[in-house]
């Protein structure tokens, strides 16, 4: 049983480490463009 | 005990993350879906698929490792597709699609070379042999590995996605014969189990929900990735010339 919770455990982590690195690279944009002055209405458009 | 409490608590933490990234309009709701498809689709592995006579329990992980490499063999065509695309009409959207689509189909192709090891070291006895169906995928992933070093390295925007394009469609080629090795060659690895020629269904309907529910929870997953990742990219664009524009 130690092989399949192993296994799902790096599915899920390697899932969820790419949604995170996603989010806060987004989060790291937003705060580039606002602190460039552009508004913070034209990013949330793009997605 | 332990293992299903960190399973259940690491899917209930991607189920949050992915929405939590949601954006706005159909992101949101992709990410919604994704999330509470792949609730059930790890609920429906564990708990529905009955346990196959021959290999047991690490049988399981066929429903995490299936859905990885269709989801990277699905990420790997549309590089090729949008690439093909580049290169008849120059159209720098097509370029931000491959290199979306590429990004997110290594996450999974690398998911596709951890789990294939941690099965077979209690089916096979060993972790990993040379045989034709590894070491083609070891090279799929190698060949897209260099195509986001490439894309790294090159910094006019033309040229990279120029460049990147004719990698994208010559390193699909090896898609097919990673696909096709398991007929081509004498492998360790097994004939496909699904449906096989004629149609004919080999596994338990309890297998085929956990199986399907999953194919469609990680496909969901991976649209929902692309999706940010060209929305990312665009941002980051935008950004960089606003950026120039206020220097110029």
């Amino acid at each position: 049983m130690n092989f399949v919770f192993a296994a799902y455990l790096v599915v899920l982590v390697g899932i969820g480490f790419y949604a995170w690195s996603l989010n806060s690279r987004f989060a790291q944009v937003k705060r580039d463009m606002s602190a460039s002055g552009i508004p913070p209405e034209s990013v949330d458009r793009d997605q | 005990m332990i293992g299903y409490v960190l399973i259940v608590l690491a899917v209930i933490g991607v189920a949050g993350l992915l929405v939590q990234g949601g954006g706005k309009g159909m992101s949101r709701g992709l990410s919604i879906a994704s999330a509470v498809l792949m609730l059930f689709a790890i609920y429906a592995d564990l708990f529905i698929a009955g346990t196959d006579a021959l290999q047991g329990l690490p049988q399981r992980i066929f429903y995490v490792h299936v859905p990885s490499a269709w989801v990277a063999y699905l990420a790997f065509f549309l590089v090729f597709i949008f690439s093909v695309r580049y290169l008849i009409w120059r159209n720098m959207n097509d370029d931000i699609r491959a290199h979306a689509c590429a990004e997110v189909g290594v996450v999974f192709c690398t998911l596709v070379l951890i789990t294939g090891p941690i099965w077979a070291r209690p089916v096979w006895g060993v972790w990993w042999t040379w045989d034709a169906r590894l070491t083609t995928a070891l090279i799929l992933w190698m060949i897209y590995v260099g195509y986001l070093m490439l894309r790294a390295y090159l910094e006019d925007p033309d040229q990279r996605a120029r460049f990147s394009a004719v990698l994208g469609i010559v390193g699909f080629l090896d898609v097919p014969i990673v696909h096709m090795s398991v007929k081509w060659w004498r492998t360790l690895h097994p004939d496909p189990v699904v449906i096989r020629s004629g149609g004919m269904r080999e596994l338990p309907d309890s297998m085929h929900i956990a199986l399907w529910s999953s194919l469609l929870a990680f496909t969901l997953v991976f649209v929902y990735f692309v999706m940010r990742r060209v929305a990312l990219e665009r941002l980051q664009g935008r950004l960089e010339s606003a950026k120039v524009s206020r220097e110029g």
